[in-house]
């Protein structure tokens, strides 16, 4: 149910013309925007006694495999996606219930900057006060956001420290960084002695609750991957059916069979993978590790490679803007880099094969 | 989606373990093994009592054929907790998964009686006859003749890569009863007791060493009419049948998968290379482990997601295919990695180095998965013509 609600909008809003398109002024879609706060979806995540639905981490997903099946636009992953965190972590008071409701209306959107790779983002003591510094990459929606979800550890004792700031913090300098996904917006962010002083909440975080934010945002996003190979696979067996050469469709060349059989069974994986992580995170299952991290590493080979196979189906026509299989290509190409690397996720995978399957 | 045990099952996986851990020895694992090598069955049948009478093969026959009355999720459970204590091969897994539940639905109230509970406990190995010297993947167009005599038929002709057919007891044999049908309709399949005369069984030597299959050749071999399974001509339904039961038992090669895995990295952690590092301290042999391990999972996870798209009595869907294709070609590279680690660790006195000739024998044997069944390339078609669309 939830599934058909999402594919509906995002196929009313027509998502993929504006990816096509290469975006607007406002950064994404406002109808889609509007719609996915309408239809409780931004508040997915955010707890019952907040004003929010309350849902876990496998609904979240099934929003995210469609609004990624429609090479959607807008800041609703960190957004809907980190608020479950958030109000994880914040007490739940009436500033919460406040931010709640702005957040579940659309009127505030969260980016997210977390310390996958290496903690780039610290917090130090400078005369008395603590402040922020370092430099945040790639990070979704940043110039178009209010406010910056900020993971940062804290120079003194190595630990972490959530930071809620507003963008429009002193000492925030955000840059809007063009990549080859035209259909979502990503900016660099740097932190000059930002003063803690200037965030909505901080507070110390439990290596725990670090963990669940790397996880939350790796199956998040693993999710809408699945759901954007699964459209790009869609489209090339689409057009396998229609494009006829040597007086047939090109689909039943056992070539183009084959490759596109090979891409199902990748797919298939990723499905499996997907749902598993989001499910074992949500249960806080000692499994969630292992899965988040594959998902993750997965989405980002099948995705890239699923996509590439589209486009070499739709032969010179998968080379021209109009078509759609690029818009998936170069989605999956920034996706692979969002929410820790290939390289991190496979570190961690390494890690646990060390520490936990070789006793 | 099967991602956690309900308490019955957990129950019922927890009672599987102990008793595998009490029961399952080294020396049954080594004679099995070494039985089956050379032609002899009667170890592996005597396993096979012995999950029988404790209820863990055949679980989820009905009772009044010698099953157990369990339900399918149960099944799923004994493949991978098997799998997973490294049991014996199961050399029945063609009678109790395939030919078994096919007779069930298909097979004579005679045929059901006299033959499902002798398969459940091991009295009865099967062997499968449908290939051909020309009949390959275009199985239908086989030659094998059976032409009536009063009373029965008589089959003359030949099949070939028949698995355990020289130890086996019974053949389900597809067979051209009438030849001047389309190639699908003249078909006719019979259950035939391999002990009858003027049948002759050779196995073929693999390139692996082994020499699992056979060829079965007949010659003016009189079968009674009562060994016709289904109707005369409609032998294709029973071919049918057999393939969609085959999918749901393909369940089992996800968990192999993972016992392969297991064993891999418990490889790893033993095993020395020349200079004295152990293989998994080594960055790249970590990052090939954890490329197999992802892979792993997700044959492990297929099979739970498939599994759980087949709920009763419906025909499972070609995503066994998907399944099929995954953990086969998943295997050929887990037992691929195995040999390498094993020939890298070559000179270390550790206790993986006796096992080099087996685990070439185990990668070589592997490559006639991704052949038996439906080869790789017929799964693909499969999966383009029925899961995607595509023309056939």
């Amino acid at each position: 149910m939830i599934r058909e609600a999402i594919a509906g909008l995002v196929e009313r809003h027509g998502s993929l013309p504006y990816a096509l398109r290469g975006g607007d002024d406002a950064g994404w879609s406002c109808e889609l925007w509007r719609g996915l706060a309408e239809g409780g979806c931004i508040a997915t995540m955010i707890p019952e006694e907040l004003g929010g639905a309350g849902l876990g981490l496998v609904e979240m997903g099934i929003v995210l495999e469609e609004l990624g099946a429609g090479a959607a636009s807008g800041p609703y992953l960190g957004t809907a996606l980190f608020a479950g965190e958030l109000f994880r972590n914040m007490p739940h008071n009436n500033a919460a219930r406040d931010l709640a409701a702005l957040i579940a209306t659309g009127r505030t959107a969260i980016a997210a900057v977390l310390p996958f790779d290496a903690p780039l983002v610290t917090m130090k003591r400078e005369g008395g006060r603590r402040v922020t510094v370092g430099q945040a990459s790639l990070v979704l929606y940043g110039a178009e956001i209010d406010l910056l979800l900020c993971a940062v550890r804290y120079e003194e004792d190595s630990k972490f420290w959530l930071l809620v700031l507003p963008a429009s913090a002193q000492g925030v300098d955000i840059t809007s960084v063009p990549t080859v996904d035209q259909s979502r917006r990503t900016a660099r962010i740097s932190f000059s002695n930002v003063d803690v002083e200037e965030a909505c909440f901080a507070a110390p975080l439990q290596s725990a609750a670090v963990e669940s934010l790397h996880r939350v945002g790796a199956a998040g996003s693993a999710a809408e991957m699945l759901g954007g190979a699964g459209r790009v696979l869609d489209i090339s067996c689409r057009y396998a059916l229609e494009r006829r050469q040597f007086g047939q469709p090109i689909g039943g060349f056992q070539a183009i069979k084959h490759l596109l059989a090979d891409n199902r069974v990748m797919l298939d994986g990723l499905r499996s993978l997907v749902y598993s992580a989001l499910w074992q995170q949500q249960n806080s299952s000692p499994a969630a590790a292992f899965d988040v991290h594959a998902a993750k590493s997965w989405a980002a080979e099948a995705y890239s490679h699923i996509a590439a196979g589209a486009i070499q189906v739709f032969g010179a026509m998968g080379f021209a803007s109009e078509t759609e299989p690029h818009v998936y290509l170069k989605r999956a190409q920034l996706d692979r880099h969002l929410f820790g690397s290939v390289d991190y996720h496979q570190q961690r995978l390494s890690e646990y094969l060390v520490n936990d399957m070789a006793e | 989606m099967h991602l956690a045990d309900s308490s019955t099952e957990a129950t019922f996986r927890q009672a599987l373990r102990s008793w595998l851990a009490a029961n399952l020895t080294p020396e049954i694992r080594r004679e099995t093994a070494l039985a089956v090598h050379r032609g002899d069955s009667a170890p592996s049948r005597a396993w096979q009592r012995m999950l029988h009478q404790v209820g863990y093969t055949a679980r989820s026959w009905p009772e009044v054929y010698g099953g157990h009355g369990g339900a399918q999720e149960e099944d799923l459970i004994l493949f991978e907790e098997l799998a997973l204590a490294e049991a014996p091969n199961d050399i029945f897994r063609v009678g109790v998964r395939i030919i078994g539940p096919m007779l069930m639905r298909l097979g004579t109230a005679e045929q059901k009686q006299q033959l499902l509970p002798p398969t459940a406990d091991g009295r009865c190995l099967w062997s499968q006859g449908f290939s051909e010297p020309e009949a390959g993947s275009d199985v239908a167009s086989l030659k094998t003749r059976a032409d009536w005599i009063p009373g029965g038929y008589r089959l003359n002709g030949q099949k070939v890569w028949n698995t355990f057919g020289h130890m086996a007891d019974y053949s389900l044999v597809l067979a051209r009863t009438d030849a001047s049908l389309p190639k699908h309709k003249g078909l006719t399949a019979f259950v035939l007791p391999l002990n009858l005369p003027r049948i002759t069984i050779r196995p073929i030597p693999q390139m692996s060493g082994r020499s699992d299959f056979n060829e079965i050749f007949f010659e003016n071999v009189e079968v009674p009419a009562a060994s016709v399974v289904g109707e005369v001509n409609n032998g294709w339904r029973v071919a049918i049948t057999m393939l969609e039961f085959e999918r749901r038992g393909m369940a089992a090669a996800g968990f192999e998968c993972l016992a392969n895995f297991r064993r891999l990295v418990r490889l790893a952690c033993l095993l020395r290379r020349p200079n004295s590092h152990r293989l998994i301290e080594i960055e790249a042999v970590r990052r090939r482990l954890v490329s197999l391990g992802v892979q792993t999972r997700m044959a492990q996870l297929n099979n739970h997601r498939f599994a759980a798209m087949t709920v009763g009595d419906t025909p499972p869907g070609a995503e066994g295919s998907v399944q099929k294709l995954h953990s086969t070609e998943l295997n050929k590279a887990l037992l691929a990695a195995e040999l390498d680690f094993l020939m890298e660790a070559e000179g270390d006195e550790g206790e993986g180095s006796a096992d080099l000739l087996q685990a070439g024998e185990n990668w070589l044997g592997s490559f006639g998965f991704t052949i038996g069944g439906g080869t790789a390339q017929i799964q693909r078609n499969i999966i383009a013509e029925r899961l995607l669309g595509m023309p056939r």
